[in-house]
């Protein structure tokens, strides 16, 4: 009972952000479609494929050409490095509030009540859950209503159906992740900034390792340690399937955070 | 641990690495007493009262609310309480009515009664439009007239009460004691924290002084005021010479050749019996006052 009290709480508070950053990303689906439409009828593609030098072709690979596509450019909102950094934010804000509710005092309040500490965590998971399902369906939305507004006649250049639902899954995945990762760091934290900067460098360590692991074969093994190594949206839009055992792998590195988070939280002095 | 007791403490002990906040604290407080808690900053009063509320956990030793396990029982003991905290962590974006909503139904459906709530809001002349606006427009007396409705809306059977009338102005101070005195006369238990010694010997019926997490003073507060030392000044008609001894709990302080000033611990009858048959024209007795009563309890040389 008490978790759904804290959570309508949570929700009603973090409303204007779950809004205002699904319309934002949901609008940017739309303007990559009416992008990839003004490349597709101009036929701009291929010669913009032709303008990129071989060297920097081979080094890129292949994602270069998959990327200059109809398909390519529409699905780019779902790994652009500014909507992960969005979304991740969204995530660690919210994974972040039981630190925040003990800086401002209010888990006083909450916790003086017959309210079990773990409502407070999972008040957070589901938090997290119903709005990054929010953000994401939002931006889903925004890339159909793009095609169809904007695409329509190029239906046979439209990403499948299963391209966008595996890259929002991918997403997801990534999301949760790092959801589980700021939660057992807020658990133990008594002020969100703490809490949501520590998240913030291990994250920018974490997509670094991983860069460098992808550019420098040396690095590749290190590479494995970041869960970034395992959101690979751009092997999606080539043709590759959605590996179960990436997902699988940020599904349980979030679940292990928040199963810490439950531990910490409960064993804690407040 | 069962003792019947509102509020049963048992060798409770909090350290934090080598700070010892809470040491070996024996403690009960009865159902319907008003019970103070006192002591300077930093002697182990919130530290108890966030171990009663299972906000932190002890090191060693027990507390129980009215028969349940702080830690163990938590939810149970809390169900029984109302709390007030002694710095109050609204969010500034909520208004009055959705932290006191929030609170109250995290008390339990039942647990408020809307009319109650208005009565004491009313009490404590936070009016609708007040409810209505976010905290951040409150001010200080504000924020704790709402504290002071949240802890007490659920009339709880017990309430823990941090600091209650801090930035409270003297009419809000009467109604909150106003307050304290009719939930007393239903029986609730109220075990509160307090700088205001004025108002500690206004409201409770006993209390504790802490310090350094020890517990270095438990009495009622008319034990105090009985056996603390009274000044009593004696003016003769004639000299009257020093007397070469006073009866046991009288201590001559200064003397005149027409007046004799008597520290007395206890009732004055042995000095009274003492003066009989001396030409005494007049006699004044000083209480000390409360404060001064307590202060050897705060000093870190006495006991």
């Amino acid at each position: 009972m008490g978790t759904f009290i804290l959570l309508r709480h949570s929700l009603r508070r973090a409303r204007t952000l779950v809004l205002g950053l699904a319309l934002v990303l949901s609008g940017f689906q739309l303007v990559l479609t009416a992008v990839a439409a003004s490349l597709q009828r101009t036929n701009a593609f291929g010669p913009l494929a032709s303008m990129i030098p071989e060297f920097f072709r081979q080094f890129v690979g292949p994602s270069t050409l998959a990327m200059l596509s109809f398909a390519g450019i529409v699905s780019a909102g779902y790994f652009h490095p500014i909507v992960i950094a969005a979304l991740l934010a969204l995530v660690v804000a919210l994974a972040t509030e039981p630190a925040a509710e003990i800086d401002a005092g209010f888990a006083d309040l909450v916790l003086s009540r017959p309210t079990p500490r773990q409502s407070v965590v999972s008040r957070s998971v589901l938090a997290i859950a119903l709005s990054t399902a929010f953000v994401l369906a939002a931006m889903l939305a925004g890339t159909r209503l793009g095609l169809h507004l904007l695409a329509p006649a190029y239906g046979g250049a439209w990403p499948s159906a299963h391209l966008l639902i595996s890259l929002v899954a991918n997403l997801g995945a990534l999301a949760w992740c790092w959801a589980g990762v700021a939660m057992a760091i807020a658990a133990r934290a008594s002020r969100r900034s703490v809490a949501g900067a520590a998240t913030g460098v291990i994250a920018l360590a974490a997509f670094l390792v991983d860069y460098v692991g992808r550019a420098w074969p040396a690095a590749q093994m290190w590479a494995r340690l970041s869960p970034f190594h395992y959101f690979s949206p751009l092997e999606l839009v080539m043709g590759t399937s959605l590996r179960p055992a990436d997902v699988a792998v940020l599904l349980a590195v979030g679940c292990g955070g928040i199963a810490a988070s439950y531990v910490l939280f409960a064993r804690r002095d407040i | 641990m069962s003792t019947g007791a509102a509020l049963a403490i048992r060798g409770l002990t909090k350290r934090y690495g080598r700070l010892t906040a809470v040491r070996d604290l024996d403690l009960d407080v009865e159902v319907g007493e008003v019970f103070g808690f006192l002591g300077v900053n930093g002697a182990g009063k919130s530290t108890t009262i966030r171990i009663l509320l299972d906000f932190v956990r002890p090191t060693a030793g027990r507390a129980s609310i009215l028969g349940h396990d702080c830690q163990r029982a938590g939810l149970a003991a809390r169900a029984a309480v109302g709390y007030l905290p002694g710095e109050l962590g609204f969010y500034e974006d909520m208004t009055g009515d959705a932290v006191l909503d929030v609170t109250a139904r995290l008390s339990g459906a039942d647990a408020v009664r809307g009319v109650y709530r208005r009565e004491l809001a009313d009490r404590l002349e936070l009016s609708a439009s007040d409810l209505g606006r976010r905290i951040r427009d409150y001010s200080t007396g504000m924020k704790r007239k709402l504290g002071i409705v949240q802890a007490f809306q659920a009339d709880p059977p017990m309430l823990v009460l941090d600091e209650p009338t801090e930035g409270l102005d003297p009419l809000m101070q009467e109604a909150f004691y106003a307050l304290l005195a009719d939930v007393r006369r239903r029986g609730r238990t109220v075990f509160m924290s307090s700088h205001v010694l004025s108002e500690v010997e206004r409201v409770c019926d006993r209390i504790a002084v802490i310090r350094k997490g020890t517990l270095v003073l438990l009495s009622t507060v008319d034990d105090l005021h009985r056996i603390a030392a009274r000044r009593v000044r004696v003016i003769f008609d004639v000299s009257a010479p020093p007397p070469p001894a006073l009866p046991e709990g009288c201590e001559l302080v200064d003397s005149m050749p027409t007046e004799w000033r008597v520290r007395v611990r206890g009732p004055l009858g042995p000095l009274l019996a003492r003066l009989a048959g001396l030409a005494v024209r007049d006699l004044e007795v000083h209480e000390v006052p409360f404060e001064e009563v307590l202060r050897p309890y705060y000093r870190e040389d006495t006991t």
